[in-house]
């Protein structure tokens, strides 16, 4: 994990439709699920689905490609138990929002 | 997990999942993923998504394949997915980066040979193929009908008046018909009346472009005038619209390899026919209830499965 943060928006822009974002070389999700800013890979563990275009259900999003789902609000975890989708620390200060990769 | 109303890549690979977890015979297995240094293998059977529906057809596979002594993996789950699911959902573009990965994939255990027995995989794999292909890709039936000389001492009498049902807008979806008819041809006993109205649309019967009703409700007419126990269909989504039709008509519907099974002398169940001829879904989640709690799924989710697969 970086120590860094990377201003990425404000909180405003942010709703349930996934934003993908490039922090450096990396694919960042960005959406607001039942209240909360969430981050995470852009891309799917499994291989490489664009997390972009996921399918969403409160804090599941699901991969189209194989639809593996993953719960932000677990950490990412797959809920069947496969592997899960790296999060990344989010904050938001004064109506910005940070992330740390 | 929740429920979802409408048609998504969660229902539609959640649903296949799911209810070919619950509908699989004991010991059933497929691999969902295999390593980058996978054991070379010189045959992968591949589990179509929807044909986890009726997951008994790839176990069937599995068995004849077993009694003609081959060495294979098998090969699910949605990770295996041909595209067309994305295509059909409207992502078109998803379709061709779905069937690459998933050729790839097969081709991390060095097969020579993958075998699909859905006509939508075939179609998309054959449109997706890798360049400079390493293995070649065919309907079951071809390779069954390879080894008809090994199958033929193993087969016992069915006695059943059967159509076949077949489609052939296509060569290839012609010849998997033809090679499926040649293959009951095979089973002593069994009756393989000619009919008039057996033919479908398409390169199969399937929920997104059905059989009309009327052709349907025809092909069963015809089939119960003449006596016929079965229509054997050459697909598991053709087995999937007709099978219904038993309850108002008298006929089974059969996939092939279920003749071939029975002729080997193999027992097997067909879930996907008990649930859907119980004629409802309420009783059909009542036969399932007991198995659905023992292995952890939420009621509600495989209920909107249920009706979507099996009710539709």
């Amino acid at each position: 994990m970086s120590n860094e943060w990377s201003k990425v928006g404000a909180e405003q822009d942010f709703t349930e439709k996934i934003t993908l974002l490039e922090i450096g070389k990396a694919k960042v999700g960005v959406a607001r699920l039942d209240g909360e800013i969430y981050a995470f890979n852009g891309l799917c563990p499994h291989s490489a689905g664009p997390m972009h275009r996921a399918e969403v259900e409160g804090t599941v999003v699901t991969c189209p490609l194989h639809a593996w789902r993953f719960d932000l609000k677990q950490g990412g975890r797959e809920i069947h138990d496969y592997r899960p989708l790296r999060t990344y620390d989010v904050k938001v200060e004064g109506g910005e929002v940070f992330i740390r990769l | 997990m929740t429920a979802v109303k409408r048609r998504t890549y969660t229902s539609a690979f959640e649903g296949a999942r799911t209810l070919g977890r619950l509908l699989a015979p004991p010991g059933f297995k497929w691999e969902t993923e295999l390593p980058k240094q996978s054991e070379e293998v010189p045959l992968i059977l591949h589990i179509s998504c929807n044909a986890h529906y009726t997951i008994f057809v790839p176990y069937l596979a599995e068995q004849i394949l077993h009694a003609l002594g081959m060495k294979f993996l098998i090969m699910g789950g949605p990770e295996s997915c041909c595209g067309s699911i994305h295509k059909n959902l409207g992502d078109v573009d998803l379709e061709g980066e779905v069937a690459t990965k998933t050729l790839l994939h097969f081709k991390r255990a060095k097969p020579k040979t993958v075998l699909s027995f859905c006509p939508d995989c075939d179609e998309v794999f054959e449109k997706h193929k890798l360049p400079g292909r390493s293995f070649h890709h065919s309907n079951v039936s071809e390779l069954f009908l390879d080894y008809v000389e090994q199958l033929r001492p193993k087969l016992q009498p069915v006695r059943k008046r059967v159509i076949m049902h077949y489609h052939d807008i296509n060569e290839q979806r012609k010849k998997d018909s033809d090679r499926a008819l040649a293959l009951i041809k095979e089973i002593p006993g069994l009756e393989i009346i000619p009919a008039q109205y057996a033919h479908g649309p398409g390169i199969h019967c399937q929920t997104v472009h059905p059989m009309p009703p009327d052709d349907q409700a025809k092909m069963f007419a015809e089939a119960r005038e003449l006596k016929a126990d079965a229509l054997v269909v050459p697909y598991h989504s053709c087995y999937r619209q007709h099978v219904k039709m038993q309850i108002e008509y008298g006929v089974e519907t059969h996939h092939y390899f279920s003749l071939i099974a029975m002729s080997l002398g193999i027992s097997f169940e067909e879930p996907f026919k008990t649930l859907r001829l119980l004629g409802d879904v309420g009783r059909a989640m009542s036969l399932l209830r007991p198995k659905i709690e023992d292995m952890g799924y939420q009621e509600e989710a495989v209920r909107s499965y249920v009706e979507r697969a099996i009710f539709c």
